[in-house]
């Protein structure tokens, strides 16, 4: 209706603008002004929801970080740089250490699993994924089930004469940063590994290069970009986590656990967070833009489609499966030790808990609590963002006057989510709506969870459009088609299968939500993620796993209804 | 042991995935400093039979010779050939130089002979200056220079050349064509050339090997090709061509006549395609090349063709509607419909003196020398 109407007066103004028009069309901008439509008031909300709700709050966050250095009257005390320099070295060591291990795992399992041909493949892929699917915090609870001062590993080295030591700090971080944030370098790797044509490696062969040597001189320089994204990906979650250092940092200070601390804590100084915040911004953006400018010097474009070289060597093979099904198995051990835990009582000192029972899944489903909110904020979150994610996603290829607000979009991919909680309250405390305060009703946490959730279903949805030629719409707008009406017989059913998987992907980044959460739960929002955060702080080891393991379950049975959908809508259109 | 004639030897090869035969037991022989091209259409395996000679893929059976080693099992490292990929294959990561250093470093030769041989091959495919560029600043024609350089630097001893052109635009492609051929003359190195372009291979080969779903079809100098296609698939395949199946019925010393679908042609014994003799009442394949149709408007035909005693009585020869007509400059094509309802193409190159000057649907009179149409009776089908 609306987009007919628009129409009409443009037609009817035609006679005296229609020069005007016409030259801004021929600029080269898509028929923006002639042609406004419905489609362009959702852009235009998408737009107001992402500034309102992160552009603005990370400004007013950061100018005000700035006035604190001018404030006179209330000094920051003699020690604040020593205390903060010694913070930024410790949260950037744990960013350097996880990230140079985790690639350097990452690096020939890809390999061995994309190239050398070791058995069952996509099996290792699926089991190594299976973090994606869990919050950070359960491998840290997991690993000290395993290798805290009573764990099961620490056990059987005493037996051997080996003295583990303590867990708590650096080393249990580094460890279970490792065992999260594995899959994102490993899924990253091996997509760059699919990007070589198998011709290249054979040039390399035939003049003299053997195979190791092909995989050092050539593949691991061509897919360089794919291990700096991956480096970066890694490093940027483990510093801006605050599930691990809660749980097992100990003493260890990084950055994000000083914001979130000082934060809840009355004896914090609340100048704090908003200088660290600012701090850990400008540490990722420098990051994220230094980073970019490399990729741009090594992005090597192939264009033509000749397959991965895969290679067949028999004792590669036999021993690769080998390698890759112990690491594996090693990576997984914290997730079986996690459903051993939920059935199990008392488990101290012993090989394995005392008895098994159900009470702990009892004792955590009578508190209907936590898993009606983490099944609220799935239905309201998943929806939001994913909506959002398809008007960005058109607005983003169809308009070229926008394509920098995709910067803010993307921002929470390298922002803790304790910056975003922080920004967010600050910003919105005195506002009220219907008589209540924002910050103590459950809005805002839907919205913080949609502003940090946003940019990786947005990611999900843009690979479907970029399938789609821009002059699909073209030849049905020449057929008469509305803007709208385009979009939703051309264009949506091609990026369907991908709207899918973004559901997907949104049900568990709202699920496994912590960092956020944990700034802002409106009094009675706490969802699953903060009760097992609780329950491993207050030694409920057990109760927190199989919180834990129900946690896993939903993600499960809501991957599995999409991944059904999603199949469904395949099978119609092949 | 004397000194083997030929620099590569391919002796009963058979190669199958699975059910699928790609190469079907192949013989071939390429002598020294020879430039040969494996021609078919897509899927007949040529690609595969470079593959194996590379030895990026192992024989089910027969041999490979190289320089009277059988190299079956050696590793593709071990093999010492150049390849040049159709998709340039030049290592994006590294610059001109590096990309071109890269097997002599391999070969951990002394920095200053890396130096000076890549120098000297940078110069040879034209691009002296251009070491320090990326592969990203470098156009399809220039990237396939880098590879053809990479690929001859290491001094191998043979080349294999995957359908090196044909991601190159059409004047490039000619220019490139011209280079290569050049280059390996100036070299004398032995090189296998992969296309599926016929003309690309009658302008740059010694000898043609022309392949079908795994098959030798023919081999031969591209004249030999041209001229005496063995069977009707090559006939067809190389250059432009009507064939149309028929049977032998009559036959004296000098002519055969053959009858197609109610049209009866005179064609010459001996002189093309058949070394022996073909009995009456066979079925064989005849091929027709478009530009041995001679066409004339409707009435001047007598003036020429009455004067050529020589064959005269067994001129193949009648009237004929315009189907079809393309003018295209230097020659003018199109389709006659002759009385029998044949259909035939004929091409008509201007001389000097004379266009064609004929409409759609006018009526014309064509003939055609009994000595340019071949006849054979190997039949294979053409597709």
């Amino acid at each position: 209706m609306e987009s007919g109407k628009s129409n009409n007066e443009t037609k009817h103004g035609s006679k005296s603008l229609g020069g005007i028009n016409e030259t801004l069309t021929s600029i080269g901008s898509s028929s923006v002004l002639s042609n406004l439509s419905i489609v362009h008031l959702f852009y235009l909300a998408a737009i107001v929801f992402v500034t309102m709700f992160l552009v603005i709050p990370i400004f007013t966050l950061i100018i005000s970080s700035v006035s604190i250095f001018f404030e006179t009257t209330r000094p920051l005390p003699p020690d604040f740089f020593g205390y903060m320099m010694k913070v930024t070295w410790n949260t950037i060591l744990l960013g350097i250490l996880t990230t140079l291990i985790t690639v350097g795992i990452a690096i020939p399992l890809a390999l061995l699993i994309t190239k050398f041909g070791v058995s069952m493949p996509s099996l290792w892929i699926a089991l190594l994924t299976v973090p994606l699917i869990t919050p950070a915090f359960i491998s840290s609870f997991a690993t000290i089930i395993l290798l805290g001062r009573t764990g099961i590993i620490t056990k059987a080295l005493k037996l051997i004469g080996i003295q583990f030591p303590s867990i708590y700090g650096l080393l249990g971080l580094v460890i279970t940063q490792i065992l999260h944030t594995i899959p994102y370098a490993l899924l990253i790797i091996i997509a760059g590994l699919q990007t070589i044509p198998r011709h290249i490696e054979e040039v390399a062969q035939s003049m003299g290069s053997s195979v190791l040597k092909v995989q050092y001189t050539i593949v691991i320089p061509y897919i360089y970009p794919h291990i700096l994204m991956a480096g970066l990906m890694v490093f940027l979650t483990s510093i801006g986590d605050v599930g691990a250092p809660l749980i097992i940092g100990g003493s260890y200070k990084v950055i994000a656990m000083e914001i979130y601390s000082n934060f809840i804590s009355f004896l914090g100084d609340e100048r704090i967070p908003l200088i660290f915040s600012t701090w850990i911004i400008i540490i990722s953006v420098v990051l994220v833009f230094g980073l970019n400018y490399l990729m741009k010097l090594t992005n090597v474009k192939h264009k033509f489609e000749t397959g991965i070289m895969k290679y067949d060597i028999k004792p590669v093979k036999r021993w690769g499966t080998f390698v890759v099904a112990f690491i594996t198995i090693l990576f997984l051990l914290p997730y079986v030790v996690t459903v051993i835990h939920s059935f199990g009582t008392i488990w101290a000192n012993t090989w394995l808990p005392k008895s098994f029972t159900l009470k702990n899944y009892r004792t955590v489903i009578k508190d209907t609590g936590p898993i009606k909110n983490t099944l609220i904020l799935i239905f309201t979150v998943t929806p939001t963002i994913v909506f959002l994610g398809i008007i960005f996603g058109q607005m983003f290829r169809t308009t070229r006057w926008f394509k920098w607000f995709n910067y803010f979009t993307l921002m929470p991919f390298v922002l803790p989510g304790v910056v975003i909680g922080v920004s967010l309250l600050q910003t919105y405390s005195k506002v009220r709506i219907l008589g209540k305060d924002l910050v103590s009703s459950v809005v805002i946490l839907i919205i913080a969870i949609a502003v940090r959730r946003l940019p990786f279903v947005l990611k999900t949805i843009e690979a479907g459009f970029s399938k789609i030629d821009t002059s699909q719409e073209e030849a049905a707008r020449s057929l008469g088609a509305k803007d709208l009406k385009t979009f939703l017989s051309v264009v949506y059913p091609q990026i369907k299968p991908s709207v899918y998987s973004a559901i997907i992907i949104g049900i568990v980044k709202v699920v496994t939500e912590l960092s956020s959460a944990l700034i802002i739960y409106p009094p009675g929002w706490q969802n699953m993620s903060l009760y097992i955060a609780y329950y491993v702080s207050e030694g409920f080891i057990s109760r927190a796993a199989a919180m834990s393991i129900i946690l896993i379950l939903i993600v499960g049975v809501g991957t599995a209804i999409s991944n059904h959908l999603s199949r469904r809508d395949l099978e119609k259109y092949a | 042991m004397h000194e083997e004639r030929y620099d590569i030897r391919i002796v009963n090869l058979v190669k199958k995935f699975g059910s699928t035969t790609a190469v079907n037991d192949f013989n071939i022989e390429i002598e020294k400093g020879k430039l040969v091209a494996l021609l078919g259409p897509s899927g007949c395996g040529k690609t595969t039979l470079l593959r194996l000679i590379a030895g990026f893929e192992k024989p089910t059976s027969g041999d490979i010779v190289l320089r009277g080693k059988v190299i079956n099992d050696v590793p593709p490292q071990k093999r010492n050939i150049g390849i040049v990929f159709q998709d340039y294959a030049v290592f994006p990561i590294m610059n001109v130089f590096d990309n071109v250093a890269y097997g002599l470093r391999i070969k951990k030769l002394p920095r200053e002979e890396i130096n000076s041989r890549v120098m000297e091959y940078l110069a040879l495919v034209g691009l002296t200056g251009y070491e320090k560029r990326m592969p990203s600043q470098l156009s399809g024609g220039q990237q396939q220079r880098v590879a053809l350089a990479r690929a001859l630097v290491t001094n191998p001893d043979l080349l294999l050349l995957d359908e090196p052109l044909s991601n190159l635009d059409a004047a490039l492609r000619l220019r490139i064509r011209k280079e290569i051929k050049k280059i390996q003359r100036k070299l004398g190195i032995t090189a296998i050339f992969v296309t599926h372009d016929q003309e690309e291979a009658l302008s740059i080969a010694d000898k043609i090997y022309v392949m079908r779903r795994g098959i030798l079809m023919q081999g031969g100098s591209p004249r030999e090709i041209y001229n005496n296609p063995k069977n009707d698939f090559v006939a067809n395949f190389i250059g432009k061509s009507n064939i149309f199946y028929g049977k032998v019925v009559d036959a004296d010393e000098n002519y055969y006549k053959v009858g197609i679908d109610g049209s009866f042609f005179n064609v010459s014994r001996g002189k093309y395609g058949v070394d022996r003799d073909i009995e009456i009442d066979r079925d064989v394949w005849v091929s027709i090349r478009p530009h041995f149709l001679s066409v004339r408007r409707n009435g001047d035909s007598s003036s020429v063709n009455d004067n050529d005693n020589r064959i005269n009585g067994n001129l193949n020869r009648g009237v004929a509607r315009v189907n079809y007509i393309e003018y295209l400059g230097s020659y003018t094509k199109g389709e006659l419909k002759l009385e029998s309802g044949l259909v035939m193409e004929f091409e008509l190159s201007h001389s000097s003196t004379e266009e064609l000057d004929v409409k759609v649907d006018d009526t014309v009179s064509y003939s055609i020398s009994p000595e340019n149409i071949i006849v054979g009776d190997t039949i294979k089908g053409t597709d």
